[in-house]
């Protein structure tokens, strides 16, 4: 700590040494200083506030971004579209700021110096507030540099994301029309295929298979429908064409007894005949057939068949020869009955073998388009879902359009939301800057600065010595000791008036800085 | 008591007050050691008819700052005294080899007015106020000589450069006897152009040997010219067995200090003193005695 106090002090000895060399730098530096602050030109500032709905506007421009950026970055995203150098270029041409251009080199540096100066900013709790600043020595210019950038911005917000609507709308446009053209060839398409292979279309959704299951039963059903109205006819034509009817009695003896031409004839032997018969079973229960009693019941019967056989001579030829036989028939209501029956299964199994003749067509149909049928369906399946598919893209293109076309018309009624004036650019009557009296402060001090600089370099240039270490390093001797410094009076007083001198010298520069603010101050009241 | 002891007591008092054992001269004048004791060299000059006696303004000398001897106490006294140890052991107890002239010393600078004249005077007062010693102060700067008037005395006409240049041949003719009983004066005697020449003669060379050797206790101090502004010191310094280089702090620049010290030879014991120093560290912490 010593050492570097040490070392502190023997650089302010050099620089005290030294010292009447600060004022020979300060004061040329302050002076000239003071008068070039003094030449600078007046700078002027004109703003404007307006309200950004930075949703809407950078909307469009993070478009597929996901993450939500925050406001610092909004900032700057909006002063970089605002400031583009196309922006740049329309405010330079607006406001005739190229008038003394001739190079291309001269343009850039112009365009560069507007991006720099032209500033926005927002307020840091109000992030949708924003303040667009610009400084020109021109009051004039200043405000409307600021005029036509609000323009720019106005236009810049209403026109790109209408611009981009449209092209959205286009797009989609075209995208529906392509897809209802191929709706269209889809659905044709289905139709023809419809059409071509009509017999082959599946009913209620059924598979080939299925449907030849399903055919096949039916078939079976039919063949089996047939045969019973088959057997029911043939029923009744035999009960039909062989007897008369007979009311209550069964015809099982009659019908049992006698051949097919004697169905349905009855004797009045027939009940006698019966009774001989059974008293012949019940005889020859219990003797045999050489019981005399056995005997004369069988000579009985013979007799009695015998009258029997010719009674039914009679009546056979009788009903072969006359009608009369035939009408007694046929007003047996039973009779008619049976006819009528037989009619309607003629009528039936006519119809069945019909339906089986066409089943059995199916069927043996089915089962030679074994191939075709199945190649069919899957076609059909196939055109089934390109039509879905079209039909769905189409759907969907369709209903993206009118989400559009709504976001469109919402974003466009809200349009004064997006961006709206809040303080115009006024006409700056009082300059800005440049902050004069900043500005010459600084220049005092860094005069008086750069003095003692120099002179601590002039110190450094010419380096002393002044202790025992450096007497030890750089001499390379002993020391014997240090005598101090003695002054004389008349030294003392020398010393001291070379002093006062030196700071009235600095005196001297500081109230020339305090005329020089004052002078700046107050000059234009006094010329005003 | 002869009556030349009787005319020593009374030269005595009229000195400083400091106490004179009486030695016959002749015995001094052949160089006979006598060790440690204070020795009157006054006998030696009284031999002659020509010893010049001049009185030293004291009150001159302090008003310049400059060491006094009636200052006991004091920050610049105790400077010298630490100044004076080294350079009294290195002439009269240094164990090292020596060509015999360890008890001369010169003092000089690299440039002028660094304040080697107020430090030889200091530096004589300090040595006049031990209790072994004697100093024989030499204006060796024949072309600025100072330390005359710095004493106001005035400038005698004869001195170093008489006898260089032959015009005196006695020694007691020309040094100077002063008001402090243990310090005489051998002035320069008016400047002289080639000094130089005079320096290097072999006059020169025999005077100083005979001047070391004369007296034992005696600390001849030669005030030298600068060394960057004339060789004449380089000379000197080959006659002398210990230089004091002045540096003035803060103030002279390092590369002609180094240089300076580069034209001394390198077999010379030099001592630096730090003159006109700000602000060093304390060298005093208070004082001692009264």
């Amino acid at each position: 700590m010593n050492d570097s106090l040490h070392l502190i002090l023997s650089y302010l000895r050099g620089i005290w040494r030294y010292r009447w060399f600060i004022h020979l730098i300060a004061w040329p530096i302050c002076i000239g200083g003071w008068v070039f602050v003094y030449s600078l030109p007046d700078k002027y500032e004109s703003s404007a506030r307006v309200f950004v709905d930075t949703e809407s506007v950078l909307r469009p421009l993070l478009k597929g971004l996901t993450v939500r950026t925050d406001f610092a970055e909004d900032v700057r995203l909006v002063t970089n579209t605002l400031l583009s150098r196309p922006n740049i270029e329309k405010i330079v041409a607006m406001n005739d700021l190229d008038l003394n251009i001739e190079s291309p080199s001269q343009e850039e540096q112009l365009y560069k110096k507007l991006e720099k100066t032209i500033t926005v900013k927002n307020a840091r709790y109000k992030p949708n507030l924003y303040t667009i600043t610009y400084v020109n020595e021109n009051p004039v210019v200043a405000k409307n540099v600021v005029q036509s950038l609000l323009t720019l911005l106005m236009e810049s917000s209403l026109g790109d994301s209408r611009k981009d609507a449209d092209l959205a709308q286009k797009f989609l446009n075209k995208q529906i029309q392509i897809y209802e053209e191929k709706l269209r060839l889809a659905e044709d398409k289905l139709k023809e295929f419809k059409r071509k292979n009509i017999g082959l279309m599946p009913n209620d959704n059924k598979g080939y298979f299925e449907r030849l299951q399903v055919a096949t039963k039916d078939l079976e059903k039919a063949e089996l429908e047939l045969r019973e109205e088959k057997n029911r006819r043939d029923e009744l034509r035999r009960q039909q064409a062989g007897e008369e009817p007979s009311v209550g009695i069964t015809s099982f003896s009659v019908l049992n007894n006698s051949k097919d031409s004697d169905a349905g004839l009855t004797t009045s032997y027939d009940a006698r005949l019966k009774e001989l018969q059974n008293k012949l079973d019940d005889l020859l229960l219990t003797y045999t057939s050489r019981h005399p009693d056995a005997v004369n019941v069988k000579n009985l019967i013979v007799r009695v068949e015998q009258q029997r056989e010719k009674e039914l001579e009679k009546l056979r030829s009788a009903r072969a020869a006359s009608v009369v036989e035939e009408e007694d028939i046929n007003n047996n209501p039973v009779y008619q009955r049976v006819r009528i029956a037989l009619g309607e299964a003629d009528a039936n199994v006519a119809a069945l073998q019909v339906r089986v003749a066409a089943f059995k067509k199916r069927v043996s149909d089915f089962k030679e388009s074994v191939n075709t049928v199945p190649q069919v369906e899957a076609e059909l399946k196939r055109l089934n879902r390109d039509y879905e598919i079209h039909k769905q893209n189409y759907e969907s293109l369709v209903s993206r359009r009118e989400s559009a076309l709504i976001s469109e018309q919402a974003e466009r009624s809200g349009d004064n939301i997006k961006f709206r004036l809040i303080e115009p650019p006024i006409l700056p009557v009082d300059p800005v800057g440049p902050k004069r009296l900043l500005f010459s402060a600084a220049v005092l001090i860094g005069g008086i600065a750069a003095g003692v600089l120099f002179a601590l370099f002039l110190s450094q240039l010419k380096p002393t010595i002044d202790n025992r270490k450096d007497v030890r390093a750089f001499l390379e001797l002993p020391m014997l000791g240090a005598v101090s410094m003695v002054w004389s009076d008349r030294q003392i007083v020398k010393n001291r008036l070379e002093a006062i001198s030196f700071g009235l010298v600095l005196l001297v520069l500081i109230t020339a800085f305090g005329g020089y603010v004052a002078f700046y101050k107050y000059l234009p009241n006094i010329i005003s | 008591m002869s009556s030349i002891e009787k005319y020593i007591d009374k030269l005595g008092k009229e000195g400083n007050g400091q106490d004179d054992k009486e030695v016959p001269g002749e015995k001094f004048a052949n160089g006979q050691s006598r060790g440690g004791r204070i020795q009157e060299k006054k006998s030696y000059e009284n031999n002659s008819t020509n010893a010049g006696h001049v009185t030293i303004n004291l009150a001159k000398l302090q008003a310049s700052g400059i060491l006094t001897p009636d200052q006991t106490s004091g920050r610049l006294v105790d400077e010298f005294r630490a100044i004076k140890r080294p350079i009294l052991n290195q002439a009269f107890n240094s164990q090292l080899p020596s060509e015999g002239n360890n008890n001369l010393v010169m003092v000089t600078s690299s440039f002028p007015n660094e304040g080697k004249t107020f430090n030889s005077i200091s530096l004589a007062m300090s040595i006049v106020m031990e209790m072994d010693y004697t100093v024989l102060l030499v204006e060796a700067d024949l072309a600025k000589p100072s330390i005359l008037r710095y004493m106001g005395i005035d400038d005698p006409s004869k001195g170093l450069t008489s006898l260089l240049n032959g015009d005196e041949t006695n020694l007691s003719n020309v040094i100077l006897q002063t008001n402090i009983s243990k310090l005489n004066l051998l002035p320069a005697g008016g400047s002289h152009a080639n000094s130089y020449e005079l320096i290097a003669s072999s006059g020169m060379k025999n005077l100083v040997k005979e001047l070391s050797s004369r007296y034992d206790d005696r600390v001849i101090i030669f005030d030298s010219p600068p060394l960057l502004s004339c060789n004449d010191a380089v000379v000197l310094s080959n006659l002398v067995g210990q230089t004091i280089l002045i540096v003035e702090s803060g103030k002279t620049e390092r590369s002609a200090i180094i240089d300076a010290i580069g034209r001394l030879e390198s077999n010379q014991n030099i001592g630096v003193v730090l003159n006109k120093n700000i602000g060093g560290a304390k060298s005093t912490y208070g004082y001692y005695g009264s």
